[in-house]
């Protein structure tokens, strides 16, 4: 269910920006997420994801800018936003003492609308054993209580700091499933992760951060469906050196008779110029998120 | 407040804290099971002849050690009390109250608690009235403990502090009456009365006895005019009026404090004449000195062969009347609370420590530190009577221990100095939380 609410955004931050002294946090960060939306948030670690997700939760204070979430500053009403957003921190820590059911009971005697009978539906879905001790978990299952923490006062916003870290496959797969249904009911959520596959899975729109900064917001339709192809060509002989210098050309790369290479240019040139080639094999594919990202990368070094 | 984080906080400070006021107690009680020993004669000997080397009663008196007062329980509770129980309590509370937040940034859950939908004022006040909770629990255990140890092991040999309104009546007029019988019974002799006042004659002849220069002074000549007085204070003052010069050099006196020997000694020998003349004309003088220093008088060792109920008996006094009071409780309490407020005073520095040092780097370290150095400026200032301002730097200085002073009471300005403190500090440290950077 995707509502778009242009007026009343769930997330919305201007120009936010935080300095850990003289280091940077995150410079000029500007997003708007609407209602019903699973927002991505994409950029490799130390750019500023979590620097962004902690000033929005007002662990830590923005230097300037400002950000709202439910249209509520996030620096005044802390208080009432957290009632109504489940957090997945990107790390695990907690109470090391306590059994699993006293932490998630411990945590949802903290919000107004919890629902304790939850916790143990959400357990059997997660395969997760509630006597145990916290400390003595293994990371994939402490993730899971932080799952289940996050998911149990049904939030309407969810905050997920690289939330499938240390989930196999299958747990992840579940915990996608929970993601959509909670979605489906009208849960907003803003999910951020350094493995794009994921958030290529996910989500409906993009931020890109790096260094601190946003490089681009978008939607992952339009990010797939940009002109970018990946071609690979496997030449019977000699490699045609001309094929390399065609307009639209990217990141070509050799590998004895192989040459791969990102194409966005006019497809009808390629076609013309294999045509003179004696071409063994050749695919042309949908490049995935990651190359894309990768490619971004490049163009903000070379600029830089 | 909020009443979840609280049971969680209790939870998470129950172990250490039982432990704590376990220890505490066994100590006190322990501490105070050794005063029967302590009472016996060859010990207390020992004792009495260290406490008169001079170098020795300047370190006695920073560690709070006075043989007139560990004569009586409350007071030997007193020496206890100020290694074990101050000490001790002062860096559990400082420790306890310094992981109060620091904890959660510690064990990286600092992320997970600010995160609750509770503002951080609310975490800071719950936390800080758990913290409150513990600390009133362990004084009240302590200070029972204090009582129940006291109530076990008092003993009548014991010195007698306290002396009720119409039982000092009825002592001074027996005495009036008689004096050598009092003197009997209590083994007085003259040279006692020399020796109460042999303190004092020394701050006479040299402005004050308790001087740090006094340690400059060559022991063998301390010894000597101790001994000068005890056989006889005024042949003594004659001789340092015959040749002021010599004994000068020999106390090595210069300056200001030549001419306040010159003097002192110019007066003393009123002063002497006076105090003795006043004595004799008015034995019952006996029962002020009696009071005012009563390790000086009844010295329990002496009257040994005099059961309390027999001299009860000589005094026409009833054997089963309340004359002596083992510890007074209402002093008692009021010295409890003063301790529970130096407790919380060090505990507000805690939680200050507890919001500025990174992640609790270091509290152990810290908190040790600036609780032994506050203990130890309170017991250094308490070597002279010059050094006692500085003192006032510690707040273990405000504690005031002096349960025999007939006029303790709770005095406003300490208790206005620690509540003060602690509101500043608890003030200074929401505010900084409020402001600072979650560390995760």
């Amino acid at each position: 269910m995707k509502i778009d609410n242009d007026i009343n955004p769930v997330i919305e931050t201007k120009a936010l920006t935080k300095y850990y002294g003289k280091a940077r946090g995150i410079e000029n960060v500007n997003i708007r997420i609407n209602k019903g939306e699973i927002f991505g948030f994409i950029g490799p670690n130390g750019a500023g994801k979590s620097t962004t997700i902690r000033t929005l939760l007002g662990l830590i204070f923005p230097s300037s800018g400002r950000g709202e979430i439910f249209g509520l500053d996030i620096v005044k009403n802390k208080g009432e936003i957290r009632n109504r957003i489940g957090y997945m921190p990107s790390d695990v820590n907690y109470y090391p003492a306590l059994t699993c059911r006293e932490l998630l009971a411990y945590s949802a005697r903290f919000c107004r609308n919890a629902d304790p009978g939850r916790i143990g539906e959400l357990a059997a879905c997660f395969e997760l054993d509630l006597a145990r001790k916290f400390s003595d978990l293994s990371m994939g299952n402490k993730k899971k209580v932080t799952i289940i923490q996050a998911f149990l006062h049904s939030p309407e916003l969810l905050i997920l700091d690289e939330p499938t870290t240390g989930l196999d496959p299958l747990m992840q797969k579940r915990f996608f499933d929970l993601l959509h249904k909670e979605n489906k009911k009208g849960t907003t959520v803003f999910f951020s992760s350094h493995t794009l596959s994921e958030v290529q899975k996910l989500c409906e729109r993009v931020a890109i951060i790096r260094e601190g900064t946003i490089i681009k917001t978008e939607d992952v339709k339009d990010l797939r469906a940009r002109q970018i192809k990946k071609v690979r060509i496997d030449f019977r002989d000699r490699m045609d050196g001309r094929i390399e210098t065609l307009d639209g050309v990217k990141v070509p790369q050799h590998n004895g008779n192989t040459l791969s290479f990102f194409f966005s240019g006019d497809i009808n040139l390629l076609i013309r110029q294999l045509s003179k080639c004696n071409v063994e094999n050749m695919e042309i594919m949908e490049p995935d998120l990651e190359e894309i990202f990768l490619h971004y990368y490049e163009k903000g070094e070379e600029a830089s | 407040m909020n009443l979840n984080l609280c049971m969680m906080e209790f939870r998470r400070q129950r172990l250490s804290f039982v432990i704590w006021t376990a220890s505490l107690s066994v100590l006190v009680i322990l501490g105070l099971a050794f005063y029967p020993m302590v009472m016996q004669k060859d010990f207390s000997a020992v004792v009495d002849m260290i406490t008169r080397v001079p170098v020795m009663k300047g370190l006695m008196a920073a560690f709070n050690f006075d043989l007139s007062r560990i004569g009586n329980i409350a007071s030997f509770y007193i020496i206890y009390n100020s290694i074990y129980v101050i000490l001790a309590g002062c860096l559990y509370s400082i420790y306890t109250a310094s992981r109060l937040l620091s904890r959660e940034e510690e064990q990286k859950t600092a992320e997970f608690l600010f995160t609750r939908p509770i503002s951080r004022m609310t975490i800071f006040f719950s936390k800080a009235a758990v913290y409150l909770a513990l600390m009133i629990v362990l004084n009240a255990v302590i200070a029972l403990s204090g009582i129940a140890g006291m109530e076990l092991f008092k003993s009548e040999e014991s010195l007698i502090t306290w002396v009720s309104e119409p039982v000092k009546a009825k002592m001074a007029a027996a005495f009036r009456q008689n004096p050598s019988q009092f003197q009997e019974y209590f083994q007085l002799s003259e040279k006692d009365y020399i020796l109460f006042y042999a303190g004092k004659m020394m701050s006479l002849f040299t402005g004050s006895m308790a001087r740090q220069k006094d340690f400059k002074v060559d022991p063998r000549v301390m010894k000597e005019l101790i001994d000068g007085m005890a056989d006889d204070p005024f042949i003594l003052l004659e001789k340092m009026r015959a040749s002021p010069e010599e004994y000068g050099k020999k106390m090595k006196l210069s300056g200001r404090d030549y001419e306040d020997f010159l003097k002192g000694i110019k007066q003393a020998g009123f002063e002497l004449e006076a105090m003795k003349k006043s004595l004799e004309a008015d034995p019952s003088q006996y029962v002020e000195i009696f009071e005012m220093e009563p390790g000086r008088i009844l010295d329990p060792f002496k009257t040994r062969q005099y059961t309390l109920s027999r001299i009860l008996s000589r005094f026409g006094l009833d054997p089963g009347t309340r004359v002596f009071i083992y510890y007074r409780l209402d002093n008692y309490l009021i010295l409890s609370l003063y301790i529970f407020l130096l407790m919380t005073c060090m505990g507000s520095i805690g939680l200050l420590l507890s919001v500025l040092l990174k992640r609790g780097k270091s509290t152990v370290g810290v908190c040790m530190g600036i609780t032994i150095a506050f203990y130890f400026i309170n017991s250094l200032s308490n070597i002279a009577p010059r050094t006692a301002g500085f003192g006032y730097i510690s707040p273990f200085k405000f504690v005031n221990t002096d349960i025999l002073d007939p006029a303790y009471g709770l005095d406003w300005w300490r208790v206005t100095y620690f509540a003060g403190l602690v509101i500043v500090l608890g003030g200074l440290s929401l505010f900084v939380l409020k402001k600072k950077d979650i560390l995760v």
